[in-house]
């Protein structure tokens, strides 16, 4: 049985001022899990084999620290309500994170090892990662960068941003961009229902990649000898290339299908309502900016213009403009 | 923050429930791998540590011989819960020894006249099993399993201020017990 | 102290009470420290067994449960409602070009691409001939002669899953707050808008493919949207 705990330790704020610091040496293959309702978790590296737990909370929050054979956990509890906790972790890049908060926002960088962060309302943050990397957020963005391994990552309500990253990738948004930019995949899905999918490459030899929207635009940067084979699925929307296709109509309407040089890697593209276009790599890069710009196009002030707006389905977002009402 | 393990969608899971009705055993093995650990924590914690192994057994297979009556109105894991606590409430326990029928009342004595055992280091799964049952039973679906009142003096066949007034007993023994 | 405050702090804790109680409660917990240090206990044991993990059985169960499951597929109730027992099965389906796979309950899917579209047999219809319906409610209209009787099973639940669903979260919703519950609803409705698109231009094009892999995408997203709603619902 695994529930047995072996060390139970309650950081108090001592004195007047909120906050604790504390360090803890750890045994190599230790995991670190953050369960924090509201307040902000920050992971940063260093070289030793030791946590540090630098905490802010106030004095009727306790940080308790359970230590599970291989496994450390922090937890905040509050009085009478739930703990509302401000954390800043130093630990060192083997220890894999498993970070959880409802009103949390998440940061970490230089870890070396699996990385889960999920939050409710909430950006996730992270840079590295390695074997697997899965972060989630319902109100917030995720930005996944420098990591290696299967990623996946999602949104409800803002976008999702992966970059530098080698390994397979799994993107979702339901009202947010999907920003797919130096991914090394050889099977990639992203997928977005209100949003935008922008994807520069590069595509691997046999590689897959899936994109599917309901009501954005698809839009993909190809290298200057692409060597795909492209499928293009639409109901009303319309498809354009800067780059010259022929398109060889196998099936019905709805779905045709070309090749670029030998067709070695398979390019599945769906936009129910909304645009497919093909440009060249370099053009797209170029407008790269303005497509980032539309990862966090919801902050308090949009929430609170929300209520006023008649949310009709919003179309196809238009690429070129700065963030408009969604 | 309890944490749904999310291996499968209510959609996936909904596929497996009729592939499994129909006969598929690998269908009904992902179904498994999805529900064991809360079934075996179920069993474990409201009818012990011994028994846990063989309850989880026996929840399923009962799950599986009668899945054909399972016509999808709830969610299959909602279906197997009930199952399994209804088939929990009615094991009778081999051993006796902690769980010994108790008439009410009598349990708070017997923790109250204990030295006074403030470990704080005292497992919190061992204070739960020491719960007399009716108490450890109501704590276990209200607080763990976050069934309300009214739905377990339905599974239970007590009435809801029965269930109020063990969960309210269960939390003052715990608290005794653990020296909170 | 078995006073009838005491008594009620776990009811308190929960929210079981009456707004009248439980504003007598709060005023008698200004002046009794003794309850206030037992609210203070029960709140966090009860977040201590919130948090308590799964206890996953030490070994591996399933190699004893498989051995107890009968060896050949049990009649299915359901196969008696629509009337018939389909003759295929699935080694047989596999070959099919468009992957269907027939079940003995008399429910048929389409696997098309990697979405499951749920089809139903129609009773009538002659052996090995299933008829593809939509699933939920928009199906194809009551005055097309193949009759949609028999994909009541499937409608059912969806709409089933979707309603219990709907519920859990009805339920849990002021666990929440309000920002959550507005981006919830707020992300609900496009995924809704997107099922009534999807299910309009299936009607218009009943043929395409990629049109009923693409509703059934949005079909299960919805679901997928509601179930996480119901379970940060559920978690408060």
């Amino acid at each position: 049985m695994t529930h047995a705990v072996a060390l139970f330790l309650t950081l108090l704020a001592t004195g007047p001022g909120p906050g604790v610091d504390t360090t803890l040496a750890i045994k190599r293959g230790t995991r670190l899990e953050v369960d924090n309702f509201a307040g902000d978790i920050q992971v940063r590296t260093w070289s030793k084999d030791a946590l540090r737990i630098e905490a802010n909370h106030s004095h009727r929050t306790r940080v308790e620290i359970d230590q599970e054979g291989r496994l450390i956990r922090l937890t905040a509890v509050g009085h009478m309500m739930p703990g509302m906790v401000d954390y800043k972790l130093t630990v060192p890049p083997w220890m894999p994170l498993d970070l959880h908060g409802m009103s949390a926002e998440i940061s970490v960088e230089g870890i070396k090892a699996t990385v889960t962060a999920k939050t409710v309302n909430g950006d996730v943050r992270i840079k590295g990662g390695e074997e697997m990397v899965s972060a989630s957020s319902i109100q917030g963005l995720v930005e996944i960068s420098d990591a290696k391994g299967r990623v996946e990552a999602s949104s409800l309500n803002q976008g999702v941003s992966l970059k530098d990253i080698d390994g397979d990738v799994v993107a979702e948004s339901m009202n947010g961009v999907v920003i797919l930019d130096k991914v090394q995949a050889k099977s990639l899905e992203a997928s977005s229902v209100n949003g935008n999918i922008v994807f520069l490459g590069p595509m691997l030899k046999d590689g897959s990649y899936s994109l599917s929207t309901h009501n954005g635009a698809v839009v993909v940067g190809l290298p200057e000898k692409p060597d795909v084979n492209v499928s293009v699925a639409t109901f009303s929307g319309a498809f354009s290339s800067s780059i010259p296709v022929t398109i060889e109509r196998t099936h019905r309407a709805r779905r045709f299908s070309f090749t670029l040089g030998s067709g070695s890697a398979r390019l599945e593209l769906e936009s129910f309502s909304g645009s497919v276009q093909l440009a060249r790599y370099v053009e797209l890069a170029k407008r790269l900016p303005s497509f980032y710009s539309q990862t966090q196009h919801e902050d308090d002030h949009d929430m609170d213009r929300d209520q006023d707006q008649d949310d009709d389905g919003a179309p196809a977002k238009d690429k070129t403009k700065p963030k408009d009402k969604e | 923050m309890q944490r749904d393990p999310v291996a499968s969608t209510a959609g996936e899971e909904a596929v497996d429930a009729m592939l499994a009705a129909a006969g598929d055993t690998r269908a009904f093995e992902r179904l498994y791998r999805l529900h064991v650990a809360r079934i075996h924590s179920l069993s474990s914690r409201m009818a012990g540590a011994e028994d846990a192994n063989d309850l989880t057994q026996e929840i399923f297979v009962r799950a599986w011989n009668k899945l054909s009556t399972f016509r999808g109105e709830s969610a299959f894991g909602t279906w197997l819960y009930r199952l399994g606590i209804n088939l929990i409430l009615s094991h009778r326990q081999a051993r006796s020894v902690q769980r010994a029928r108790i008439e009410p009342g009598q349990e708070l004595d017997d923790i109250a006249t204990k030295p006074a055992a403030t470990d704080h280091h005292m497992d919190f799964d061992g204070a739960i099993a020491k719960l007399p049952r009716g108490a450890r039973q109501v704590f276990v679906l209200h607080d763990i399993e976050g069934y309300r009142h009214e739905e377990i003096a339905r599974m239970m066949r007590i009435t809801s201020g029965t269930s109020k007034a063990q969960l309210h007993r269960a939390r003052l023994l715990l608290r005794a017990a653990l020296g909170a | 102290m078995t006073d009838r405050f005491s008594a009620r702090l776990s009811e308190y804790l929960d929210g079981d009470l009456t707004e009248r109680d439980r504003r007598e409660l709060e005023r008698h917990l200004e002046g009794c420290s003794e309850c206030r240090d037992t609210l203070a206990s029960l709140t966090d044991l009860k977040a201590r067994a919130q948090a308590l993990p799964r206890i996953a059985p030490a070994t591996d169960l399933w190699p004893q449960i498989a051995a107890r499951l009968p060896a050949t597929p049990r009649p299915s109730r359901a196969s008696s409602w629509l009337g018939r027992r389909l003759s295929l099965s699935l080694p047989q389906m596999a070959g099919m070009a468009l992957g269907l796979m027939v079940l003995s309950a008399g429910i048929a899917w389409w696997m098309v691409g990697r979405a499951p579209w749920l089809v139903t047999r129609e009773p009538s219809a002659a052996a090995g001939r299933p008829l593809a319906v939509g699933s939920g409610p928009a199906a194809p209209s009551p005055t097309e002669s193949s009759t949609i009787a028999s994909a009541s099973f499937v409608d059912a639940r969806y709409d089933a899953t979707i309603a219990e669903l709907q519920r859990t979260l009805e339920q849990g919703r002021d666990r929440l707050d309000p920002k959550t519950i507005r981006v919830l609803e707020k992300n609900l409705a496009i995924i809704d808008r997107a099922v009534t698109d999807a299910r309009r231009a299936v009607d218009a094009d009943p043929s395409s493919v990629y049109l009923r892999e693409h509703l059934a995408s949005m079909m299960k997203q919805k679901v997928d949207l509601l179930r996480q709603a119901a379970v940060l619902a559920s978690q408060g």
